[in-house]
């Protein structure tokens, strides 16, 4: 499953603001392959194996083409995804890009608040059934309020 | 109603769709040898001289990965990756050796003719001898 989160005062989630600004015909394949990435992840699940073990933190990036055009993700169960915007990482560190910065720092935020919350349980998953098929949905208290990020 | 990411995806050629599930193939089956071998990813960049933060970018699916990168990889991990063998050929369950070639002539009791089928107006019950 694919989550995006929505920022107040924004038109649209962090994932369609990300394709609003990136899918246009210069970066259509890169987009592309994004695209089915996530949808092979909703179908094969999320393997933890293919993220970073030793990383910057849990907070992990989607690449595609050699314009090395990235989106954040945050791989959060073993068939969940969270996804946030991306950027075009020109440069050899993420901090040196303002909208890789911006984009990166708010997934950290958001995951320090996310796993605050899913340990004391404010956050949960909760069993559903869609008369087919049994899955996990998150559920509980999901406003953050994170500051400027 | 349609999200914004549907509409994206139902617009990607069938071959960037074959290719991205390909490379999470390639990926899985490394993944799967690294962990047979007890191997880390940081273990297969020194193999390559790669860095890890390379093998990682790998493992995410979207990655194109060329027959040299793959056949390093193979070499790497003594292992192979990518299985190109016919169809046919995937369900051996047993070698088998042509041992002999015969021909024989029902009309003489099945008595061997050692010749060519050359030349031979009738032609009779043909057997190919083999053996497992």
């Amino acid at each position: 499953m694919l989550y995006s989160f929505h920022q107040e005062g924004y038109k649209e989630c962090e994932l369609d603001n990300f394709l609003s600004i990136y899918d246009n015909d210069e970066n259509a394949d890169n987009i592309n392959q994004i695209a089915t990435a996530l949808r092979e992840f909703a179908k094969r699940g999320v393997d933890r194996r293919r993220f970073r073990p030793k990383g910057e933190g849990p907070v992990d990036a989607l690449l595609a083409g050699p314009g090395q055009l990235r989106l954040y993700i945050i791989p959060c169960s073993e068939n969940s995804l969270i996804v946030g915007n991306g950027c075009f990482k020109n440069k050899r560190l993420t901090q040196e890009v303002p909208e890789c910065k911006k984009a990166w720092d708010l997934m950290v935020a958001l995951d320090k608040a996310f796993r605050s919350r899913m340990q004391d349980k404010s956050i949960y998953w909760q069993e559903k059934w869609d008369g087919n098929l049994m899955y996990s949905e998150l559920a509980g208290d999901l406003y953050f309020e994170l500051g400027d990020c | 109603m349609a999200t914004k990411l549907d509409q994206v995806y139902d617009r990607v050629p069938e071959h960037t769709k074959l290719m991205v599930s390909k490379s999470f193939d390639i990926s899985e089956r490394i993944l799967d040898i690294l962990d047979e071998k007890g191997w880390t990813q940081k273990d297969l960049a020194d193999k390559l001289s790669k860095k890890e933060s390379e093998i990682s970018r790998w493992m995410k699916g979207t990655h194109n990965f060329t027959l040299e990168t793959i056949a390093k990889i193979e070499v790497a991990l003594e292992q192979t990756i990518l299985d190109t063998s016919p169809r046919r050929e995937r369900n051996v369950i047993g070698q088998i050796n042509v041992v002999k070639t015969i021909y024989l002539d029902p009309s003489s009791g099945g008595k061997e003719i050692n010749a060519t089928l050359e030349g031979f107006t009738q032609l009779f019950e043909i057997k190919r001898k083999l053996s497992f």
